[in-house]
């Protein structure tokens, strides 16, 4: 079981940090590159959606990343301390729609959920959390 | 990130490496953008190098899809590396942004030309290109012989002062489309049907459009369709008839960034080798300088008596630009130049100066749309105009002008880059 934790503010300009802070996890780790995508990709959903939505109650609010992984699974906790949200309640979007009906709003979460295995919120301690994570395959 | 381009077989290429993340899909758009702007309507983007991409990547995808697709050409992805083939399915766009086109019959294309028998065909097809640098313009010019265009002035634009215009003033024009022509006139029966809103109009190409002096802000536009030919009646103004000889693909010179009307102006007089010349321009404004007419001259407000064409003039009848307008916009603009010691006596009513050096004068009609992409290549007045009016709403009609007062002048109309196409004219004895 290895695990990292950090804490970054809710702003565009530190998402290059989030990802480096999971590349340098997953080498200590020594986690299958192949899996680093599908949480890169989490990771900034997440991110970019507190970073855009987080901030209503008038202050930035902070981000705690928390990556833990075993012989199981891995797991990425994105934690914010803004507004109480649940991003999973947002509606799925119509990915049949045509070009005219298209609606990217939702596309992110909707991303997030065919990548990961298991996905769930709560809000805990005046942080919205959510636990993002990956089955592996039994060696 | 990085972007690089290039062309094969009238496509663009466009390849970009690194990741599309929040970070940097903004950066492909804008890049796209002025790909976009710069005259390329049909792109291919490689994605094989590119490794990673989010929801904002796939919006930057999807909005570059839409503007291509507004401005008439196409946009699709090429040879996606797995992760960005496994996003675009799960976002359900793998349909509708992958071309059909496999990956290897155009990344086989040798990057420096197409293929050679492919261009000596085209040579001997097209007109040469010949690199050219006039003032701030710099680009191909398209020289060919022929005589240009014969036209003649009509009707008193002096009148419009004195709102002197009667009925015999009316002319009407058939707009067929070999007509180039501007002036005062409004679509109807006669003058009588048009007296309330006679406004600025221009013909070209088939195309007539103006914007009526009735106070509404909303352009007329009729077209020549089959063995229909619609009449504009018209006070006065300029109207020829004939095929232009010379064209000039256009883009500002090596450290500007716009191109003033009035090297476009000299640049046709030159091209034309002639005194007084025809110009139409097809391009991206920069800005636009002018007026239109508030209210039809056979409906005047009370009081009105200065000659409306000095810049500033009086505002009864004409609303001028207050900043430059239509930046970035298409725009058609039709009319007559001539040098300033030089211009025909029947031409002299019509013509006022177009820079404050005074070497130059025109009358010029401006029709405005939003940004179309511009074809490229030797490519003639109606294939690049017609689908314009064909297709899109004219958002306004002007007269182009420039402001040269004391203080803050605004000075002309200048453009991003276009066509110019030019004849010299031929002026017609009478009436």
């Amino acid at each position: 079981m290895s695990q990292a934790t950090q804490e970054l503010s809710a702003d565009a300009g530190q998402l290059p940090a989030a990802t480096a802070f999971l590349g340098e996890f997953w080498e200590t780790a020594d986690l299958p590159p192949a899996l680093v995508f599908p949480f890169e990709l989490a990771l900034e959903e997440i991110f970019m959606n507190v970073v855009m939505h987080g901030s209503g109650g008038g202050q930035v609010p902070t981000v705690r990343l928390i990556i833990a992984a075993d012989t199981d699974s891995i797991t990425l906790t994105v934690a914010d301390n803004g507004p109480a949200f649940d991003p999973l309640s947002l509606a799925t979007p119509d990915i049949e729609a045509d070009l005219e009906h298209r609606r990217i709003g939702g596309l992110g979460v909707h991303l997030v959920r065919e990548m990961m295995d298991a996905v769930s919120y709560a809000r805990e301690g005046g942080f919205n959390q959510l636990r993002m994570t990956k089955n592996l395959a039994p060696a | 990130m990085e972007i690089t381009h290039r062309q094969v077989d009238g496509l663009l290429l466009v390849q970009a490496t690194g990741r599309l993340d929040g970070s940097w899909s903004e950066h492909l758009s804008q890049a796209l953008d002025e790909l976009m702007r710069a005259g390329h309507d049909r792109v291919l983007l490689e994605m094989g190098s590119i490794d990673y991409i989010s929801s904002l990547g796939l919006r930057s995808l999807l909005g570059a899809f839409k503007k291509f697709k507004a401005v008439g050409g196409s946009f699709a992805i090429i040879d996606p590396s797995p992760n960005v083939l496994e996003v675009l399915e799960m976002a359900g766009l793998a349909a509708m942004l992958l071309s059909g086109r496999g990956a290897t019959a155009v990344a086989s294309v040798p990057i420096e030309a197409p293929a050679a028998a492919a261009t000596a065909a085209a040579a001997a097809a097209e007109p040469i290109a010949q690199p050219f640098t006039h003032a701030s313009v710099r680009g191909e010019q398209y020289l060919s012989g022929g005589p240009g265009l014969r036209g003649k002035a009509y009707g008193d634009p002096a009148n419009l002062s004195s709102a002197a215009f009667v009925n015999a003033d009316n002319h009407a024009l058939k707009v067929s489309p070999d007509l180039l022509a501007l002036g005062l006139g409004a679509f109807g029966e006669g003058y009588a049907d048009c007296a309330t809103h006679y406004g600025e109009f221009l013909a070209v190409a088939g195309a007539a459009v103006y914007q009526p002096g009735d106070g509404s802000k909303t352009c007329d536009t009729l077209l020549t369709e089959g063995g229909y030919v619609p009449e504009v009646q018209s006070l006065y103004g300029l109207a020829c008839r004939g095929a232009f000889t010379s064209l000039a693909r256009f883009e500002p010179a090596e450290g500007t960034d716009h191109v003033p009307l009035q090297d476009l102006a000299t640049l046709a007089l030159d091209m034309a080798q002639a005194d007084v010349a025809v110009v139409v321009i097809a391009g991206e404004s920069a800005g636009l300088i002018g007026a239109a007419l508030r209210r039809s001259p056979t409906n005047p407000p009370a009081g009105a008596a200065t000659d409306p064409f000095d810049f500033p003039g009086i505002r009864q009848w004409l609303s001028f630009t207050t900043e430059r307008a239509h930046i970035r916009s298409s725009v058609v603009v039709c009319g007559v130049v001539a040098r300033a010691g030089a211009v025909p006596t029947a031409l002299a009513p019509f013509l006022r100066p177009l820079n404050a050096q005074n070497n130059v004068a025109a009358h010029l009609h401006a029709a405005v749309f939003r940004f179309r992409a511009l074809p490229r290549g030797a490519v003639q007045v109606a294939d690049v105009v017609r689908p314009w009016f064909e297709h899109e709403t004219v958002q306004d009609v002007m007269h182009l002008l420039t402001d040269d007062r004391e203080d803050g002048a605004m000075g002309g109309s200048t453009f991003t880059r276009g066509a110019l196409w030019c004849a010299p004219l031929t002026l017609e004895e009478g009436t």
